[in-house]
């Protein structure tokens, strides 16, 4: 049941800080999205639910909002689950393509929606006039239309929609924080689960993917450019309108500078880079369940080199769980290294 | 919308207002990172007073810094914007993201935002 339709008490930040602190599973949503989302919409309403240990799993019930190109979210419920398609391809889009990622959670990686408690996923589209971007806000998905000359509907690409709903895994799970090497790899985690989804879903292999991260939403202008290059750091884009891609495919190229939250779209392509060629080597869908590991032991400061130690030692007790190839921890290790990591 | 409450901004009589804009915006999905500076009276009168609406709608001078700066970085993708402006006697600087900021507010970020495509189109 969706929080806004049930009986909800509103919490105050203290207890969640104090229900984070104490590592109550339920609570590590991060506060600080929670009061972004309350500032956003009022007083928006919590579900004491969510934040206690007792929460009953819920179905994972696709819910698809259209904003009507206002500023709003949630303005009209579209589709919910089991509902007929819409005339509204976005909406369609969103609905399918969340059902995609639900299964692809729930078969290959046993997990139950964002929370693993059967979250409901809410998806709101036509966000804005013109808005050319995605996010994640702590609670639900939402997709702008884009400008339809750089960019299309953001809504319209797989890889995107999976990218937004995999910050709502990271943030159930380690709960990265969102500035530096921990945002860079919160960012790093979502592109990678992208990349793995759509070769999952297109039935193609590391080798014969293209790791291109945001291709299918690029409008007339920059038809053929693409935001982000697993394989290829640094090379997605080159135009007049965007400028050059800034990733760094090795730590010898680290940004260090204050934009884009210190980076974390842009030192993604580090540890981007490494999950590529690991990826190469064992199978991407072998590569993700290492990923997939790791992320659920990592924690909301976890620099590159935690991640690094994380992953190879998910590597090594998968590998003797039999669910990845002999080898797996040293190909982890020497993509690492190949990066530069750990420094 | 009666005749005393006109949909433009009006200046007092006989007192030339212009309006300085300095706006940011970074970050969001695509890693984007959009600048616009202008000051209206160097631009096209339609587009100045299109612009001295949308600030007058989006009531951005009655924000506080309080009421709008993001507590901690993220959440994930949201754009970041820096706007400030100076008109007439009013002046204000701001730091906000999607989230924070007001839905009246973004009418004029996606304006701006345009603004800043274009002069980029236009090689400035
Ligand atoms: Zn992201």
């Amino acid at each position: 049941m969706g929080f806004h339709k049930c009986c909800c008490l509103f919490i105050p930040p203290r207890v969640l800080e104090n229900l984070a602190r104490t590592g109550v599973e339920q609570a590590r949503l991060s506060i600080q999205q929670s009061q972004q989302s309350r500032a956003k919409r009022g007083a928006k309403i919590v579900d004491m639910a969510t934040f206690t240990a007792t929460r009953k799993a819920e179905a994972a019930k696709r819910q698809v909002y259209d904003c009507k190109r206002t500023w709003l979210q949630r303005v009209n419920l579209v589709r919910s689950e089991g509902a007929p398609a819409s005339t509204d391809v976005a909406v369609n889009d969103a609905y399918n393509f969340a059902g995609k990622l639900r299964d692809y959670f729930k078969k290959v990686l046993g997990r139950n929606s964002i929370d693993n408690l059967g979250m409901d996923l809410i998806l709101n589209v036509h966000f804005g006039l013109k808005y050319m971007n995605a996010f994640w806000d702590g609670d639900e998905m939402t997709f702008g239309d884009g400008d339809g000359e750089i960019f299309i509907n953001f809504s319209k690409s797989l890889d995107v929609v999976a990218h937004e709903l995999a910050h709502g895994v990271t943030q159930f799970t380690a709960n990265l924080e969102y500035k530096s090497q921990s945002g860079a790899l919160n960012e790093h985690f979502s592109d990678v689960f992208g990349s793995a989804i759509t070769q999952y879903a297109d039935k193609q292999t590391a080798d014969d993917a293209d790791w291109l991260i945001g291709d299918e939403i690029m409008g007339p202008d920059l038809y053929g450019e693409a935001l982000r290059s697993m394989k290829a750091p640094g090379t997605a884009y080159d135009n007049s309108l965007l400028g050059k891609d800034p990733q760094p495919d090795h730590m010898n190229s680290y940004y260090a500078g204050p934009e884009d939250n210190e980076g974390v779209h842009i030192n993604s392509g580090i540890p981007n880079k490494a999950f590529y060629r690991v990826a190469m080597d064992i199978g991407t869908d072998k590569a993700v369940l290492v990923w997939y590991a790791a992320l659920q032991k990592l924690w909301a400061t976890a620099n590159f080199n935690d991640a690094v130690g994380v992953i190879v030692d998910s590597a090594r007790l998968l590998t003797r769980a039999g669910k990845v190839p002999v080898g797996s921890p040293q190909t982890v290790r020497a993509a690492f290294k190949a990066v530069g990591l750990p420094t | 919308m009666g005749p005393e409450v006109p949909g433009d901004y009006m200046a007092p009589i006989g007192v030339p207002v212009t309006m300085h804009i300095d706006f940011e915006c970074s970050g969001g999905f695509a890693n984007l990172r959009l600048i616009y500076r202008a000051d209206t009276a160097e631009l096209p009168q339609e587009l100045s007073s299109e612009l001295f609406g949308l600030v007058e709608g989006s009531g951005v001078f009655e924000l506080q810094e309080s009421d709008v700066a993001p507590q901690s970085p993220g959440p994930p993708d949201v754009f970041f914007y820096r706007l400030s402006l100076a008109e007439g006697g009013r002046k204000t600087s701001l730091s906000f993201n999607d989230v924070t900021a007001p839905a009246q507010l973004h009418p004029l970020l996606a304006r701006l935002r345009e603004l800043a495509l274009e002069q980029r189109r236009n090689g400035k």
